[in-house]
């Protein structure tokens, strides 16, 4: 044994050969499975490969499907969300719990018609009118030379 | 009470029954000893009582609503007698009294209540940022 180890170049080989064997199996479901083999990682489904690529795009399309995943799942809360946006709408604060503008359309309806308005009946837009304060001037009376401007 | 849109002059303007500068616009001067305008309830010309309007102008002149900001030239009341007033209600001069509508009600202003002696009022319009009234 001491002999191989000795024998030159060995250490590189069985290093080269651990990280071809090396490989993580992550269970994604019962069909598909994710693993890597040396710098590459593997997608499989029911044990056949369907795509092997670098570690760097596996990032990339880890934080791409993230992205969708949570688009998604925003999609399929839409009616959770509406509820609690129109809640925090109709008290005034100025909190999105989402970007999406069909999304906040509808909260904003729910907020302004919806049974939310009996539970938080007392919160409105304020008028935003304003009248101005005019002056009222009077003349002096023809031969009135002691009379003064009327700014009472 | 203080300076004050109608009810029914909100409603106008929303509804389009009210036009700023293109409908007949006039103020009367009111004495609440006669009669005392209720921005709820009144909302024409014939909600306040005939001996409560001590002088009436004419229509108003260089009328403009930019950005929604209400504003005419001065007014000139001429040669004014009667009771004293207390306060001006600004409204729209159908011809018809029950069909002019009460805009605007203003008993806040440099001057109110004001006695008439007998020679010309003119009314200034506030010079800041709300004139005659913002909406």
């Amino acid at each position: 044994m001491e002999q191989i180890l000795r024998s030159p170049g060995i250490v590189e080989r069985i290093k080269y050969f651990a990280c071809e064997v090396t490989m993580a199996i992550l269970p994604v479901s019962d069909a598909l499975t994710i693993r890597t083999e040396g710098s590459r990682v593997l997608l499989l489904h029911n044990g056949a490969l369907i795509t092997s690529m670098p570690w760097q795009a596996a990032i990339e399309i880890a934080k791409a499907l993230a992205g969708a995943a949570r688009l998604a799942q925003e999609m399929d809360d839409a009616q959770r969300i509406i509820a609690d946006q129109a809640i925090v709408r109709r008290l005034g604060l100025p909190i999105g719990l989402t970007n999406n503008p069909r999304l906040q359309a509808e909260a904003l309806k729910e907020a302004q018609w919806g049974d939310i308005r009996r539970y938080i009946p007392s919160i409105s837009v304020a008028s935003g009118e304003a009248i101005g304060t005019p002056a009222l001037i009077q003349d002096r009376r023809k031969g009135d030379h002691h009379g003064k401007p009327n700014h009472q | 009470m203080s300076n004050s849109l109608f009810d029914g002059g909100r409603e106008a303007f929303l509804g389009g029954d009210a036009d700023w500068d293109a409908n007949t616009i006039k103020l009367v001067c009111v004495d609440h000893a006669d009669d005392t305008p209720n921005v709820t309830t009144d909302d024409n010309l014939d909600d306040i009582l005939a001996a409560a309007r001590v002088a009436t102008s004419g229509a108003f002149a260089s009328k403009t609503k930019t950005a929604g900001v209400a504003d005419a030239a001065d007014v000139v009341l001429t040669t004014v007698t009667g009771d004293q007033f207390e306060s001006i209600v600004i409204y729209k001069d159908t011809g018809t009294e029950s069909t002019s509508l009460l805009l605007v009600f203003i008993d806040t202003a440099t001057g109110l209540p004001c006695t008439p002696n007998g020679a010309n009022i003119t009314v200034a319009w506030d010079s800041g940022a709300n004139k005659i009234f913002r909406l």
